[in-house]
This record gives structure tokens, C-alpha cells and sequence, in this order.
């Protein structure tokens, strides 16, 4: 999206992501919401917050304010009032308190959904693959399903959200495939499940709590634990990193990964991204980097 | 030493002549506290910084270390050997030229600025300025595989909300007895309240400082004033900033009561918002030749120090470290800013919007929309970075500078 309105309140550092939302926001095209949700998934999207409350008068924003710090008793405590805040105020926005059974039913559907998912994963992860990149993404049947061919090499797509989806046959085209994904939107989202025994409102808040963490949490250990049991289980040669211009949070990450990763014979790539990913460049780069990861060459 | 003594050319108050002193004397400091084998933490911005002094804990500042070779213009030597090594060119420069010295030739480099970094025992930082700063000390801790503790914090609309101080201050429950076992000091509530004292006496001297900065003339600076500030971060609850803030605060005091300013027909007063750029203060020293003075600065304000109420020291010392302008909501940020522009009569407001530091940067717009609807301040925005010199075009932004003076002059008429 080509950002004209959220030129005046948001500067180019804050990222592709944060100013498009305010951009879609400013130009109308989200006025069919009810409300948005914020949370604090980066200080752009913080203060994406702090935006909407003074520039979209009309929509109601809510702050999820939890802390990024996942570790020790206090931060726990606070994490768990501010889901139950969030909960609170949505209850007082839409006039309903939120039933149990409600949540629970919500609860099954999400975690089958997720069981799902998972499975979708691992047909992905297969050699030849029985889904596509794509139809996983999507999280649709496979009708239409691109045919995909055992000689293509697997790979590993690694990074916060992976918006543009003509990279995926660009990849085909290199000869390779995604194989696997630790994803922020992707695999991330959807590993783990909510335990569905006991009260519900508390299963959410810590499943949230003890989910993967997304890169500006930390520690950043369960985060590398998932990259590297999905590489395992996808036996992925090598490493795409996906990572947005401006993601302050994934860029410090993305060295510290490549390194481990490296020290294990595994090779990676980094895509800087912009919400679009094509160019003759990027064509140029990930074709060299399946050239070397087919023919062992990388040192 | 006094205003009534002769005056160095250059400074408008000899007092701050002491600032190198200082500051070499705490890089030393924190080299024989190392040598010694007493405990090291590397710290940032915004930490509770009493707690180190009073635990005998040397809390060491890779962000100034960082703003010191900026300004010896050593900076971007290091920035680049981080971008070799992988991190990119968009990030914080504080944490480039940090990364850059410890995954390049090692912090114990004798060609570093103060023969080097003291290597830490411990890391401590904190998400109360920004996330990337918890983000770099996680790949200072790969590095270094030591204990780390970070103190997490939401922003804040003032005043700080009671579930706001009660997160601050149970972390730093857990904080004290993780110091305490990690490297084996003894936490003394005695000590403590000692230094909390210091800490706000010296926060009291400095704000009585930037007050006597509404006076007209001005008596000081902004070029000044940014090499002055740096016991205000580091050594809150060390008796030498009491020293030093105090020779600053009665020259400056002096000066206004015989009414003598920095420049010497002041006709422009001005504001700055952000960091400044290190590698070239000269920039608000340049002002001063068109009769012009930055005379506020929300950067020296509001980052550091802040006063405490020391009859409910807990309370006053969670709020203190909250109550910082980069955890500030942008609405906080509108109001403390149309308050201080009057208070300290600004013609002109300058935006520093520093690539670096986006937390700063971001909410810009909606301040200077603020500050000319409301109260008439027009604005200009120069695009920088505070530590590496290669975002600074040196000739526009001269060129917008003066635009912008004749135009404030115009106003004037
Ligand atoms: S981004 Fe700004 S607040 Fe964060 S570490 Fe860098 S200079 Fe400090």
C-alpha cells in the first residue's frame, strides 16, 4: 500500500507494517470496525496506539498492555491483569459479559483449528510434498493445489510475517520450496494449543503467556528452540530469513540465529522486506543461494 | 569556581571545563573497580541506577561509551564492523558502535577510547526507554554468557497509575536478591536511602539549573549542556555530581543575576526534542553566532534524574524511573511540551528526528502540530542519527537551520 496520510504522523523508520495500518485507518478503510486491538508487538505499534486515540476519532482502540518480559513472578501477575483488563473492557465495549461456555466452545474450535494446522505442516514438510507452501498459508483444502515435485530442496522461512506470496513460486522457480516456517503469523501463531481442562479464562491467559514468543519478547530461547525443532522436522537444508525493514526486534535476532545456525552447517539467507518482495535482486539472490545449498558449497 | 572568574574562551559557564574530568574519572573508576575484582554491570539507560552505587555493583554505560566516541568521531568505525557482522544499518547507532567494539577487536582493545570497556559480570537493562535496547543486550549476553535481568515496564500517562509503580517495584524485589546472589553483594536499606538522597540532591541542583535557563538572556547553551549531563545518568547516588552540579547551578545563577547570557544580544530563543547528535554539537553552538541560543532541550529534561519524595522512598523511586519522556505516551508528550515552551519563552522548537532512536522520533509530528496550533511555536525537523554521522547532510540542514532563523527573525519584527 502506497502510504500518503501516515506520512504526516509516522516517519519512514517506523516500519512498513505500522504506517500501511494507519494509512488504511486515515484513509477510511477500516471505518466498517467496530474497534482495533493494539498491543505491544513493537514501540511503532505502541504508539500506533497512542495514533489512533487522537487521528481516528470514530473507532474505539484498545491497548493490550502486556509486558514483554516474560520471566519472573511480577511479570507474570501483570500479564495476567492485563488480559483480564482487555477482557473487561471488551465485555463493557460490546454489553455482554463473556460466558464460559462460549470461551470453551471457542477454545475446542481454535485448538482443532490448530491440530489442523499442524497437520497441514507436516504434509508440507513431506518429500514430495503433499501440499503447497501457498495452501498451507492459506489454511484452505487443497483444491488447486500447485503440483510439487520431490527435487525440489527444502527450506526453512524464518521471520515475523511473510506478506508477499509471489515469493513462493519465485522459490519453486529457484528450485526449492518452503518446507517449513517459524513464522510470526505461520507456525508461531498457531504451535501451541489451550489447555482445555480447568477455568477457561485462565487457559488463554497462559497459553498466551507461555505461547512462542514473538521477537520482541524475551528471553528469546523458546523462539530458537521452535526454529530449530522445525527445521529438524521438516529436514530443511538451509534458512530463509524474511525480516521487514525497520523490525528493529527481528533484525537483532537475525544475526545471533544465522550464527547458531551456521555452527550447525546450516546455511541461511536475509531477505530485507517491505511488505513486497519482488525484484530481480531477491530472484537473483535466493536463485544463488539454492545454487549453493544444492551443490553443499557453503562454507 | 565562580562566574566572577575570568571566562575560557568557548564555554559560557568554566564549570562545565569539569565535565571531561568527570567523565574521565568514571571510565577510570570503572576500570580499577574491575581491576580490583569488585563486580561490573553493564547497564542502560533508565535503570534503577542508585540500587548499583549502593550495592558497591560498578554500573558501567555502553550508551555513553557509544555517545563518546561519537563525539571523538570514532563512531561510524565501529557501526560499520557491526554491519559486517550482520547488523543492520537501520538499528540503534549506540548498540552498532557497542556490537561493533565487542564482536570486532573485543572491548579490551587498548585503542579504545579509555583504554577500553570494563567486561561485565552482569547485564541489566530495561524496556522503560525502548525495546531494541533489550534486544541488543540479548545479543550482548550471547556474547558474553552472563547473567542478565531486565526490568520491563508499559508507558505511561502521568500521573503513574498505582498497578504501574507495583510492577516496577516487584520486579526490583526480584531484582536485589539476583544481584545479591549472582555476584555476591549485600543489600542495606540504610545505604540505599543514602544514596537515593544523593541521587535527588543532584537532581535537584540540575533542575535548578535548567530553570535558571528561562531566564533572558539565557545563561547556557544546549552545545554545553549535552557534555554536562552525564553524571545525571551514570553516577545518581556518587557524591562528585553533587560537586559538580553545584559549581554549574551557582555560576549559572550568577550569570542570571547580573544578567549576562551565553550569547550576547539574544534575540531567538530555542528548543530541541531528541538526542543530540554527538559527532556534531557544534550544530547548537552555531545558532549562537546569529543570536540565537537553545536554551531547552526535552532530552536533558526529561530522560534523566527527576526529584523524589524521599518521606515514601519506594513509591518516589518507582515513579521517578516511569516518569521519562520515552515512556511517555505521545498525549503526555503533547501536554509536558506546551507547558515547558511557554515556561521557557522558545521562539522555535527544533525535531531531531534521529533514525536511531525511533522511539524518540515517533509522535514528532503530532508535538509540533501541537506546539503551533496551540501556542504559536513553529517548528523545523532535521533528519539525523545521534551517533552515526553518515545520516547528517551537513549542507541542507545548514541551509534549513538559517532558513528557519530569518524566518523566526521575520516573526520577531
Ligand atoms: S533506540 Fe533510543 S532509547 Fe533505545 S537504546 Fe537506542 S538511543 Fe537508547
Amino acid at each position: 500500500m502506497h502510504v500518503v496520510l501516515a506520512d504526516s504522523y509516522l516517519p519512514i523508520f517506523a516500519g512498513k507494517l505500522a504506517r500501511s495500518i494507519l494509512e488504511q485507518a486515515l484513509q477510511g478503510k477500516l471505518a466498517h470496525l467496530a474497534g482495533v486491538a493494539i498491543s505491544n508487538s513493537s514501540d511503532a505499534v505502541r504508539m500506533l496506539y497512542d495514533l489512533w486515540g487522537r487521528h481516528i476519532l470514530q473507532q474505539r482502540a484498545f491497548l493490550i498492555d502486556v509486558p514483554a518480559i516474560l520471566e519472573g513472578e511480577t511479570n507474570h501477575r501483570v500479564f495476567r491483569q492485563a488480559m483480564l483488563d482487555f477482557k473487561g473492557e471488551l465485555e463493557k465495549f460490546t454489553g455482554k459479559p463473556l460466558e464460559p461456555a462460549a470461551l470453551r466452545r471457542s477454545i475446542a474450535l481454535f485448538n482443532e483449528n490448530r491440530r489442523l494446522l499442524k497437520e497441514i505442516a507436516s504434509l508440507m514438510s513431506v518429500s514430495p510434498p503433499r501440499v503447497s507452501p501457498e495452501t498451507y498459508l492459506d489454511a484452505l483444502p487443497s483444491r488447486g493445489e500447485t503440483p510439487q515435485r520431490a527435487e525440489l530442496t527444502p527450506l526453512h522461512v524464518s521471520g515475523p510475517i511473510l506478506v508477499d506470496r509471489s515469493f513462493l513460486p519465485m522459490l519453486r522457480e529457484c528450485g526449492a520450496t518452503m518446507s517449513s516456517e517459524d513464522l510470526g503469523t505461520g507456525s508461531r501463531y498457531f504451535w501451541n494449543e489451550v489447555e482445555e481442562a480447568g477455568e477457561p479464562v485462565e487457559a488463554v491467559i497462559e497459553r498466551y503467556w507461555s505461547k512462542i514468543p514473538e521477537s520482541y519478547k524475551t528471553p528469546m530461547e523458546p523462539r530458537w528452540r521452535h526454529l530449530l525443532s522445525q527445521i529438524e522436522r521438516s529436514k530443511a537444508r538451509g534458512v530463509i530469513f524474511v525480516i521487514e525493514k525497520y523490525s528493529d526486534e527481528d533484525q537483532y535476532d537475525y544475526p545471533v540465529w544465522r550464527d547458531r545456525l551456521r555452527s550447525r552447517g546450516v546455511p541461511c539467507l536475509l531477505l530485507d522486506s517491505e511488505l513486497v518482495l519482488e525484484s530481480e535482486q531477491v530472484r537473483t539472490r535466493v536463485q544463488t543461494f539454492v545454487d549453493i545449498v544444492k551443490g553443499g558449497a557453503f562454507s | 569556581m565562580t562566574a566572577t572568574a575570568p571566562k575560557k574562551k568557548g564555554r559560557a559557564l568554566n564549570s562545565s571545563y569539569e565535565a571531561a574530568t568527570v567523565l574521565k574519572d568514571y571510565w577510570e573508576g570503572a576500570t580499577r573497580h574491575r581491576a580490583e575484582g569488585r563486580p561490573v554491570a553493564w547497564v542502560s539507560g533508565n535503570v534503577p541506577i542508585e540500587l548499583f552505587w549502593a550495592l558497591g555493583i560498578y554500573p558501567v554505560y555502553p550508551e555513553n561509551y557509544s555517545a563518546v566516541c561519537a563525539s571523538i568521531q570514532r563512531a561510524q568505525e565501529f557501526c560499520e564492523t557491526a554491519e559486517e557482522k550482520g547488523y543492520s544499518i537501520d538499528l540503534c547507532s549506540y548498540s552498532r558502535v557497542n556490537l561493533g567494539i565487542v564482536l570486532g577487536k573485543g572491548v579490551d582493545d587498548p585503542e579504545l577510547p579509555y583504554g577500553g570497556i570494563p567486561r561485565p559480570d552482569m547485564l541489566v537493562t530495561t524496556r522503560i526507554p525502548c525495546l531494541p535496547q533489550v534486544k541488543w543486550w540479548e545479543v550482548v549476553r550471547e556474547h558474553f554468557d552472563i547473567p542478565m535481568f531486565v526490568v520491563d515496564a508499559t508507558m505511561v500517562e502521568l500521573p503513574i497509575r498505582e498497578s504501574q509503580r507495583q510492577h516496577y517495584l516487584g520486579q526490583i524485589r526480584e531484582l536485589i536478591p539476583f544481584m545479591e546472589q549472582k555476584l555476591g553483594v549485600r543489600f542495606h536499606e540504610d545505604t540505599f536511602t543514602e544514596t537515593l538522597k544523593l541521587s535527588d540532591q543532584a537532581a535537584e541542583l540540575w533542575l535548578d539549573l535548567l530553570d535558571l535557563r528561562t531566564a533572558v538572556p539565557s545563561p547556557v547553551g544546549s552545545r554545553e549542556m549535552c557534555g554536562n549531563v552525564f553524571p545525571l545518568v551514570a553516577m545518581l547516588g556518587n557524591p562528585r555530581t553533587i560537586e559538580f552540579f553545584t559549581h554549574l547551578r551557582d555560576e549559572a545563577k550568577e550569570c542570571v543575576q547580573e544578567g549576562k547570557g551565553a550569547v550576547e544580544n539574544e534575540q531567538i530563543r530555542l528548543g530541541w526534542d531528541n538526542i543530540p547528535m554527538w559527532y556534531n554539537l557544534k550544530f547548537f553552538s552555531d545558532v549562537e553566532e546569529q543570536n540565537a541560543i537553545f536554551t531547552y532541550e526535552t532530552y536533558l529534561r526529561y530522560v534523566w534524574g527527576g526529584r523524589m519524595d524521599l518521606n515514601d522512598p519506594w513509591t518516589a523511586f518507582a515513579d521517578k524511573h516511569l516518569d521519562v519522556w520515552l515512556n511517555y505516551s505521545i498525549n503526555q508528550r503533547v501536554n509536558t511540551l506546551l507547558r515547558d515552551l511557554v515556561k521557557f519563552k522558545l521562539d522555535g522548537f527544533v525535531f531531531h528526528q534521529n533514525r536511531s532512536c525511533k522511539r524518540f522520533s515517533m509522535g514528532q509530528r503530532d508535538l509540533a502540530q501541537a506546539i503551533q496550533e496551540k501556542i504559536g511555536v513553529p517548528s523545523l525537523f532535521i533528519e539525523s542519527d545521534m551517533a552515526d554521522p553518515r545520516a547528517y547532510a551537513e549542507a541542507p540542514t545548514r541551509v534549513k537551520m538559517e532558513t528557519f532563523l530569518e524566518m523566526l527573525e521575520g516573526n520577531k519584527r
